[in-house]
C-alpha cells in the first residue's frame, strides 16, 4: 500500500510539474474554450429568440462544458499512452510494479481536478460575457458529471488499448476526442437506450440540473454510477486484451 | 544470492509458413554479482531475449525466473527487483529535468521521496551528472541523456539489471563512464545482462559471454575462454579485391570481411605462432598480392566472427 501511494504521488508530482512548467499551454486552452463557448452563445442569440433560444443555449452550453471534462479525460488516458509509446517512455512505465492501469486512472483523476478549476473559470467568464443563465444547480451538475466520468475513463482505456496495437492511430484519437461531444449531448434522460451510452446518463442529468428542471428520479445517481462503472469495466477488458496482444507482438516501443 | 535463470526460451513471431523463431531454446544462467554479455549478429534474438526477461514481451516456451520469481506469476515482485535500459535516451521524459526524471521513476517503483533524493545525488556523483541535474533532458547531449536513462534504471537499487545496447551512439568519454560503472554494479551485488555490438565493452566488463545465433546460445564462457576457442594465435591478411577469390580457395577456414577501402580481410586462428607464420608464408608463395599481414593473439571479435560463421571450435569454452 505504501509503495502504491508513493507511485501515485510520483505521478501526481510529474503532472503538477508539467502543468506548472507549461502553464501557457493551459492558459491558452482555457482562453480558446471560453472563446468558442461565447461565440456559440452569441450565434445562438442571433439565430433564435425567446424560449427556443434559451433552451438551445442551455443545451449547447451544458453539453459543451460536459464535453470539456470528457475530452480532457480521454486526452489524459489515451493520448498519454499514445505520447509515451511514441516517445519511448511507455516501456519504463510498464516496468512499474504498480501496473499501468492505476497510473492511467491517477492521471484521469488529476485531470478531473484540473478540469474542475478550468470549467469553473470558463463558466464564470462565459456567464459574464454572454450570460449563461444557468440555474443554481451547478454543484449538482458537477456531481453527475463526476459520477459519469468513469465511463469516459473506460472509453479512454479502450482507446489507449487501440493506440497500443495500431500504428498511426493519432488521427483516430483526435476524431474520437471530438466525437464524444455527441455522448455529452444525446438525450439520456428519461431512461432509454441512449441512457446506456457512456457518459450520457450523467451529462443529461447535469443538463437537467443546470436548467433547474429537476426531473431526475431518485435512483438516477445510482444508475449513472452503475453505467459508468460498466463502461469502465469494458474499457479495462479492452485494454487487457490489447496489452496482451502488444506483449505478444512487441509493440510497446513502436513509433 | 539470486540468479536470473532462463531455460529453453522460445519466441515465435507470426504463424504457419511465415512464422519466425526469434528465440529458439535459449538458456542462460546469470548469478547476482556477475556481468553476462550477450553477443550476436543483428536479428539473432538478443533484444527479444532481453525484452522477455524484462517481462514486456510474452514468450511462447521455456521459463524465466529471477531469485525464484517467475515474471508471469509474480510480476510485481519480479519488477521491483528489475531495472532496465531498453531504448537508451528514449526511455526518459525529455520535458523533465535529470533529477526530476530520476525521482519520478524512483517513485513509480515505490521509493520514498527522501530516499529518492539521496539516491539521485549519489548516482549523479557516480555518473558525472551533477552539473546537469537541473537541466531538461531534451537539452542534454546524447551521452548525458543516456546516463540519465541509466541512472533512472538504477534508482531503486535493482538486483537484476538489463542493458540493451547501453553505449549505442555514445562518445568515447561516455562509453568509458558506462564501462567503469557496469562492473561496479556487479560488485554491489547486481546481476547484469548486457547486449552490445561493442566487443571492447563486452570484453572489458563481462565475466561471462554468451554468443547467440538464430535465437540460441552457440557458445558461452569467459571472454578468455572464448578467445582461445579457435587457437592461441591469430593471423589477419588484407588483400586487394582482385586476390580475394584465390585467398578464399587457399584458406577455407578463414573468416572473410571487407574493409572501407574495398580490401578483403581474412582472419584465421592457429594453435601456435609457427603455424600462423606457415599460413602467411603459404599465401606469399602462392603469389597473392598482400596489402597487410598481422600476427597476434585472437580477440573476442575474432572468436565471435568464427562462431557466427559456423566454424568448428577446437574445444568447448568454459
Amino acid at each position: 500500500m505504501k509503495h502504491t501511494l508513493r507511485a501515485l504521488r510520483a505521478e501526481a508530482g510529474r503532472y503538477c510539474l508539467e502543468m506548472r512548467r507549461y502553464l501557457m499551454d493551459s492558459v491558452a486552452s482555457a482562453f480558446i474554450i471560453i472563446l468558442v463557448l461565447v461565440m456559440m452563445l452569441k450565434g445562438m442569440d442571433w439565430a433564435a429568440s425567446g424560449m427556443a433560444a434559451s433552451t438551445a443555449r442551455l443545451t449547447i452550453a451544458s453539453s459543451y462544458l460536459a464535453w470539456v471534462f470528457a475530452f480532457r479525460s480521454i486526452q489524459a488516458i489515451a493520448l498519454g499512452v499514445y505520447d509515451e509509446v511514441q516517445k519511448g517512455t511507455f516501456e519504463q512505465l510498464y516496468l512499474s510494479p504498480l501496473g499501468v492501469v492505476p497510473i492511467l486512472l491517477t492521471r484521469a483523476v488529476l485531470e478531473f481536478v484540473f478540469t474542475l478549476g478550468l470549467v469553473t473559470l470558463v463558466y464564470l467568464a462565459a456567464d459574464a460575457l454572454a450570460g449563461l443563465g444557468f440555474g443554481s444547480g451547478f454543484g449538482q451538475a458537477l456531481g453527475y458529471i463526476l459520477a459519469a466520468l468513469p465511463g469516459v475513463w473506460g472509453l479512454g482505456l479502450a482507446l489507449a488499448g487501440v493506440v497500443l496495437i495500431a500504428k498511426k492511430s493519432g488521427s483516430l484519437l483526435a476524431i474520437v476526442s471530438y466525437a464524444i461531444i455527441g455522448l455529452a449531448a444525446v438525450p439520456g434522460l428519461p431512461l432509454g437506450l441512449m441512457s446506456f451510452l457512456p457518459y450520457s446518463a450523467g451529462a443529461s442529468a447535469a443538463r437537467a440540473a443546470l436548467a433547474g428542471s429537476g426531473g431526475t428520479p431518485s435512483w438516477w445517481p445510482a444508475f449513472t454510477l452503475a453505467a459508468a462503472f460498466g463502461w469502465l469495466a469494458f474499457g479495462f477488458l479492452v485494454w487487457k486484451s490489447a496489452e496482451a496482444r502488444a506483449r505478444r507482438l512487441s509493440l510497446f516501443g513502436q513509433y | 544470492m539470486g540468479a536470473l535463470i532462463i531455460g529453453g526460451l522460445a519466441k515465435i513471431y507470426g504463424k504457419g509458413a511465415s512464422a519466425c523463431r526469434a528465440v529458439d531454446g535459449l538458456s542462460l544462467n546469470l548469478p547476482q554479482g556477475t556481468v553476462l554479455g550477450l553477443l550476436g549478429p543483428n536479428g539473432s534474438g538478443k533484444t527479444t531475449t532481453v525484452k522477455c526477461a524484462a517481462s514486456i514481451l510474452d514468450y511462447d516456451g521455456g521459463s524465466i525466473a529471477f531469485d525464484g520469481l517467475d515474471p508471469r506469476r509474480n510480476r510485481a515482485r519480479y519488477l521491483s527487483r528489475l531495472g532496465a535500459v531498453l531504448e537508451g535516451a528514449r526511455n526518459v521524459h525529455w520535458r523533465l529535468g535529470a533529477r526530476e526524471n530520476m525521482e519520478y521513476f524512483a517513485g513509480l517503483r515505490g521509493m520514498g521521496r527522501k530516499d529518492a533524493r539521496g539516491r539521485a545525488a549519489e548516482l549523479a556523483a557516480r555518473l558525472g551528472l551533477e552539473p546537469v541535474m537541473n537541466t531538461l533532458v531534451g537539452r542534454l547531449s546524447r551521452g548525458n541523456q543516456q546516463r540519465v536513462a541509466l541512472a533512472c534504471a538504477l534508482m531503486h537499487r535493482p538486483q537484476l539489471l538489463l542493458l540493451d545496447e547501453p553505449t549505442l551512439g555514445l562518445d568515447v568519454g561516455s562509453v568509458e563512464a558506462v564501462r567503469s560503472l557496469i562492473p561496479a554494479l556487479a560488485r554491489d551485488g547486481a546481476a547484469v545482462l548486457v547486449t552490445s555490438h561493442d566487443m571492447h565493452l563486452i570484453e572489458a566488463v563481462c565475466d561471462k559471454v554468451a554468443v547467440v545465433r538464430s535465437g540460441a546460445v552457440i557458445a558461452d564462457g569467459s571472454p578468455a575462454s572464448l578467445r582461445a576457442l579457435f587457437g592461441a594465435h591469430s593471423l589477419r591478411v588484407r588483400v586487394p579485391a582482385s586476390g580475394a577469390e584465390r585467398m578464399s580457395g587457399m584458406l577455407p577456414g578463414a573468416v572473410r570481411s571487407e574493409d572501407e577501402d574495398g580490401h578483403a580481410l581474412f582472419s584465421m586462428q592457429a594453435d601456435s605462432a609457427t603455424a600462423a607464420l606457415e599460413l602467411a608464408a603459404a599465401v606469399h608463395r602462392a603469389g597473392v598480392p598482400v596489402a597487410d599481414v598481422e600476427l597476434g593473439r585472437p580477440s573476442l571479435e575474432d572468436a565471435f566472427k568464427q562462431l557466427v560463421a559456423g566454424q568448428p571450435a577446437k574445444e568447448t569454452a568454459r
